[in-house]
């Protein structure tokens, strides 16, 4: 719910840090050949102001790069009663613990839900 | 030789250029605090709407199992009225007799809950009632952190007041974190899996099922059921609340109708997920004295008081989660930790009790997605 809206933010930001990135890197670059060839002191000062801001933005997407937003995968557990055979399946809507769904292929003993969880997808 | 008429002048302009600049600087402060607020109710309002919808497509849901279509505009009206419904605090000015009144108040609230409910889908079966209940209370929750952090953004704008704002932000993540606790509860119950907090009862289940207790239940009191059987010569009574549909039960009523038939208690056992400390890992299992109880603390009131007059011992198992694990879909660490906790119940009614005792083993919390 709220993750995609997180996802959609953060999405938004690392496209508008990377194009102000990219201007402001332009940006100085221009004031610094502009300093180089016409030796004017307030060209420098510019550009030294234009590379702190995109220091800060550099800074700032780095930070939205870093931000993971957990995802969770659904996991079911069907144990035999009689015998322990398991295994692992994606849970359907309204399973619940202990719940009958069906006999053994092993030992033809009753299979039941045995848990449900969730785990991060790394 | 220094220009002296020019001296003062200089100042004043330092001066204004000074008082401009942190004049500035707290506006800008303001700003910015007023943008990452807005930013949250924003985060909040979506998902209080997110949460709104799903409740009216859980009942859509019912309704069309029934073979009935809903008027969308009568439901969104009736869903935001038991949304928007609010349960007045009794009196504490006379503290004597409060948890009653508070008991009756829970009751009357849960019971009006199942008729409303019942009035937009008649047929609905009783897990679908509990779990649209409790989808209906997440909703509810979301409604009211929404509004009261709207609130408070309110009057700090109003009173162009940076300490409420201040205070705002500061609370910001500790709300957030509730806020996306319920709000994946809203995702979890929806799907009707078992959440943390279904912990105490599906330990008490599967202590039931290793060993070989009679997994038929009987109906002990409303929303509540007992299980019965032998462990190394002790007779375990096993109360919880009824699943798999989203209930607590009512599990004080159940202890004093199991005294009604059974008088010779040795030791109560309450099993119940706790809140966790940042330092500790989830699904720590601790010992306890006492009744391992949360809510508003009516039914743990009446249990004490029963354990009291009776002398009978409390004993608890705690399984240590934090706020949103307990209310998400359970994590694998809980779901773990579930046989280190049927460990340690064997170990306390092994060496808490003697053969041919009787042990009443309670199973605290929400029961969703978790038979009997």
């Amino acid at each position: 719910m709220s993750t995609e809206l997180l996802m959609k933010i953060r999405i938004k930001w690392i496209i508008i840090y990377t194009i102000l990135l990219i201007v402001f890197i332009l940006i100085t670059a221009s004031f610094l050949i502009m300093y180089m060839v016409e030796n004017d002191a307030n060209y420098s000062s510019i550009s030294f102001i234009t590379m702190m801001i995109a220091v800060w933005i550099a800074i700032n997407l780095a930070r939205a790069l870093k931000t993971k937003i957990p995802k969770y995968r659904y996991i079911e557990v069907v144990k035999c009663l009689s015998c322990g055979y398991s295994f692992k399946k994606k849970p359907d809507e309204g399973d619940y613990i202990l719940r009958d769904v069906g006999i053994c292929p092993q030992c033809s003993g009753r299979l039941i839900v045995y848990s449900i969880y969730r785990e991060k997808v790394e | 030789m220094t220009n002296n008429t020019a001296f003062p002048l200089d100042w004043l302009l330092w001066l204004v250029f000074i008082t401009i600049f942190f004049y500035f600087n707290r506006e800008l402060e303001i700003m910015r605090i007023v943008k990452e607020i807005e930013s949250y109710i924003m985060l909040f309002k979506q998902i209080r709407d997110k949460a709104v919808s799903t409740v009216i497509k859980a009942f859509r849901k019912e309704a069309a199992k029934e073979g009935n279509v809903i008027d969308i505009k009568f439901l969104e009206a009736r869903v935001m009225d038991l949304i928007e419904s609010e349960v007045i605090e009794p009196v504490k000015l006379d503290p004597y007799g409060i948890v009653a009144k508070l008991k009756h108040l829970l009751v009357t609230t849960d019971e009006n809950l199942n008729l409303e409910i019942k009035r937009i889908v008649p047929n609905i079966t009783t897990a679908m009632l509990e779990n649209l209940k409790n989808l209906i209370g997440s909703a509810k929750v979301l409604n009211f952190y929404y509004k009261a952090l709207d609130h408070d953004y309110r009057m700090g704008k109003k009173f162009k007041s940076i300490w409420i704002l201040y205070q705002l932000q500061a609370l910001l993540p500790f709300i957030t974190e509730i806020v996306r606790a319920v709000e994946s509860n809203v995702e979890a119950v929806s799907k009707g899996f078992p959440i943390g907090d279904s912990a105490g009862p599906l330990t008490v289940v599967r202590f039931a099922l290793k060993n070989g207790f009679n997994l038929e239940p009987k109906q002990i009191a409303e929303k509540t059921v007992l299980l019965e059987g032998t462990y190394r010569d002790r007779r375990v009574i096993i109360i919880k609340a009824e699943g798999p549909g989203g209930s607590v039960g009512r599990l004080d009523d159940a202890i004093m109708k199991v005294f009604e038939i059974e008088d010779k208690i040795s030791a109560i056992v309450t099993v119940d997920a706790a809140l966790k400390l940042e330092s500790e890992k989830t699904g720590t299992i601790v010992s306890g004295i006492g009744v391992a109880m949360g809510g508003i603390g009516v039914e743990k009131f009446n249990i004490e008081k029963i354990a009291t007059e009776k002398k009978i011992p409390l004993y608890a198992v705690l399984i240590k989660m934090s706020i949103p694990e307990a209310y998400a879909t359970m994590d694998k660490d809980i779901s773990e930790a579930i046989d280190k906790a049927i460990e340690r119940i064997e170990r306390t009614i092994e060496e808490k009790t003697h053969e041919g005792d009787t042990v009443l083993l309670i199973g605290v919390g929400n029961t969703i997605g978790v038979y009997p």
